[in-house]
């Protein structure tokens, strides 16, 4: 590249040592030690394990919206479906069906859902931004309409799987905790190991070329978005199980933004083609430390979302100090 | 011939007897009948009768504000009154458009479940000044209106404050630490509440609020806070929830701490089935219920109340402040709540 300087270069050589994700890494571990200097009880294994657990969730979800944004799309209609499909299966359990039978509904109705909206992507050709956010949109009005007539859902005491996934521990560490560890892992193995990890890096990278090279970028479209779907149904449980009532609402707060930000934050580019679990992972945690933090300052809500807007504004601009864009790196479809 | 004549006079004479026996009768019957028109009634049947009312409700997705639905519905059904209701879905926008459009429609009064102090104030004063009482229910605006009808909120931070003091204050051998996680800090139940809470401690210097939060109406949103909560403050007395759907999570939180019956933990709400079972269980110390179906029935009374005057908007304000009812472990009974609507 003609013109280049020598601070370019630097810029470049230190932006190829500090990838987005280290960054991250780096404010995590300065939030850490500063919490841990001056709020005490902060790095007490009890509360490290309630951090976690307060994000476990985030995390699995953020591994089911990474699949999907790492291949080219977006889904903003996750939480809405882990809240609606989670519901109704608690709503169905108290109204007298069995669990394991409201749970399949739930199940079999999140997948729906993520596979029409994978259809609608794919075969249709539709915007994902517009498709999700409608579904989002239709799902949380039909919940209360036709499904579960409310906003919230009471925890039927003869429930066991539901209330186990997420009250128990296993080993002193929650259900929740355990299973969104698996899910990280598991979404790491497919992205990094697998053909079908590699293809969704092709699809986000080039939807065009990948379908040219032979790879099935509709069908393969249709599973990623059922699959986000289904992890989501399965956080949801996990939300619904870990309080005597649960709020649908969960899907109109801030989780999503929430989502988001643990997505690219952790170096899942929004136009596609790049990231990993490890991205998502610290996100996660970024998240989960910060609110943590100031819950322990008993700061308000307003300066929680302060401080959360400040971190990702400071991510992607050293993303974006680090790696500028040029010719080569620059997309249409940058957002 | 001669019998013929005698049996005719006397069944004249009998039918003239019984016909002034019956006429006599008659009179006394009317009188009585006269007596008996109960004079207010005629006139509040015709009173109510197809008068129009708008419910705006910021979800009809809880409890609390289905069975309000429910008893304005059947209230107005029973009166021949024409009821409509208008859910703004959790969206404060939503509602400010919702009521705009109402004005425009001109029904004989509106009912109004504000969002917070502030968002419908405007319109609020709009309705009245285009001669529509509006009846505010539970969440008071700032701007005053014919009526509220609803809780105290003031009151019940007092309540719950000096039940706090008498439990966690000096003699009681406890810390004097509360927490206090509110639904939405600009919410008026939580904006009078505190103001409440403060009037009473400002008079304990032995208590003190070790977190007060935002818990957005999420179960598990105010689970992981008082989660959090508990770890800094092991020795905390009680936690406050200003809504008791949401206050399960704190108590989810206190159980899995193995702090159930040590960390007192108070609620209120409008007392559907769960609160009773909460309290049961000693999953929440004590609950303060300000029984919504009666709080639908006064506020249908007050409207027909309003209709037999032909009363004008805005020359009345006022409150009718719901009473409270404790439900505690102590005299306790299933009672105390009532049955969600089936759905």
């Amino acid at each position: 590249m003609t013109g280049e300087t020598d601070r370019d270069r630097r810029r470049k050589t230190i932006g190829s040592l500090l990838t987005q994700e280290r960054v991250v890494i780096l404010l995590v571990v300065l939030e850490v030690v500063l919490f841990g200097m001056f709020l005490p009880g902060f790095l007490s294994t009890s509360n490290i394990l309630a951090l976690l657990r307060s994000v476990a969730v985030l995390g699995m979800l953020g591994c089911g919206l990474a699949v999907v944004v790492i291949a080219g799309g977006i889904d903003l209609s996750i939480v809405a479906i882990m809240a609606v499909s989670a519901s109704w299966s608690v709503y169905l359990s108290g109204q007298g069906h069995s669990e394991l039978n409201s749970l399949l509904v739930g199940l079999v109705f999140a997948a729906a859902v993520g596979a029409l909206n994978g259809i609608a992507v794919a075969f249709l050709e539709i915007s994902a931004l517009f498709v999700t956010l409608t579904a989002a949109i239709v799902l949380l009005g039909a919940s209360q309409l036709f499904m579960v007539f409310g906003t919230v859902v009471y925890l039927p005491a003869h429930d066991t799987i539901i209330p186990f996934l997420g009250q128990r521990t296993f080993l002193g560490m929650p259900i929740s905790i355990w299973l969104a560890a698996a899910t990280l892992l598991l979404t790491h193995l497919f992205l990094s190991r697998t053909r079908w990890g590699r293809f969704t890096y092709a699809m986000g990278d080039n939807s065009e070329t990948a379908r040219l090279s032979g790879i099935p970028v509709r069908p393969l479209t249709v599973a990623q978005y059922t699959i986000a779907a289904c992890v989501g149904f399965v956080g949801g449980l996990i939300l619904a199980g870990a309080n005597p009532t649960f709020s649908v609402r969960v899907a109109d707060g801030g989780m999503l933004f929430d989502l988001i930000l643990v997505v690219v934050v952790g170096g899942v580019s929004l136009s596609g083609g790049t990231g990993s679990v490890v991205g998502v992972i610290v996100g996660t945690l970024l998240i989960g430390t910060l609110l943590n933090g100031v819950t322990i300052m008993d700061l308000t809500k307003q300066y929680q979302d302060l401080l959360k807007g400040i971190v990702l504004l400071v991510a992607i601009v050293t993303d974006n100090f680090l790696h500028p864009r040029d010719e080569e790196t620059g997309r249409q479809s940058d957002i | 011939m001669k019998l013929f004549k005698a049996i005719h006079r006397k069944v004249a004479k009998g039918l003239l007897l019984g016909a002034s026996l019956g006429l006599v009768a008659g009179s006394v019957a009317h009188a009585d009948d006269a007596q008996r028109i109960e004079s207010l009634r005629q006139p509040y049947i015709d009173a109510v009768k197809g008068k129009k009312i708008v419910f705006l409700v910021t979800t009809l997705g809880v409890d609390l504000t289905a069975e309000w639905d429910r008893v304005f519905k059947e209230t107005s059904a029973r009166l021949g009154m024409n009821y409509s209701v208008r859910d703004s879905n959790w969206n404060t926008q939503a509602q400010v458009q919702a009521l705009e459009a109402v004005i425009q429609e001109k029904p004989d009064a509106i009912i109004i479940h504000n969002w917070n102090v502030s968002v419908t104030a405007r319109q609020i004063k709009k309705a009245e000044e285009a001669g529509i009482p509006v009846i505010q229910i539970n969440q008071k605006s700032l701007q005053n209106s014919t009526a509220l009808v609803g809780v105290d909120w003031t009151g019940v931070g007092v309540v719950t404050a000096e039940e706090m003091v008498k439990q966690c204050g000096q003699g009681s051998g406890r810390s004097g630490k509360v927490a206090i996680i509110e639904g939405d800090v600009t919410a008026s139940d939580s904006y009078y509440q505190m103001a409440g809470v403060d009037s009473v401690f400002s008079k304990h210097s032995e208590m003190s609020i070790v977190a007060n939060q935002g818990g957005q109406w999420d179960p598990n949103k105010a689970h992981d806070l008082a989660v959090t909560i508990l770890q800094q403050h092991p020795d905390l007395c009680a936690f406050y929830g200003t809504w008791g759907v949401m206050d399960m999570g704190i108590a989810q939180a206190i159980k899995e701490a193995g702090l159930k019956g040590k960390v007192l933990n108070y609620s209120n709400d409008g007392g559907s089935r769960y609160a009773c079972d909460a309290v049961k269980a000693g999953d929440i110390t004590k609950f303060w219920t300000y029984d919504a179906p009666s709080q639908a029935r006064d506020v249908m009374q007050l409207i027909t109340y309003l209709f037999q005057n032909n009363y004008k908007a805005g020359t009345l304000k006022g409150a009718l402040y719901s009473p409270l009812t404790e439900i505690s472990q102590v005299g306790y009974s299933d009672k105390l709540c009532w049955d969600p609507v089936k759905k």
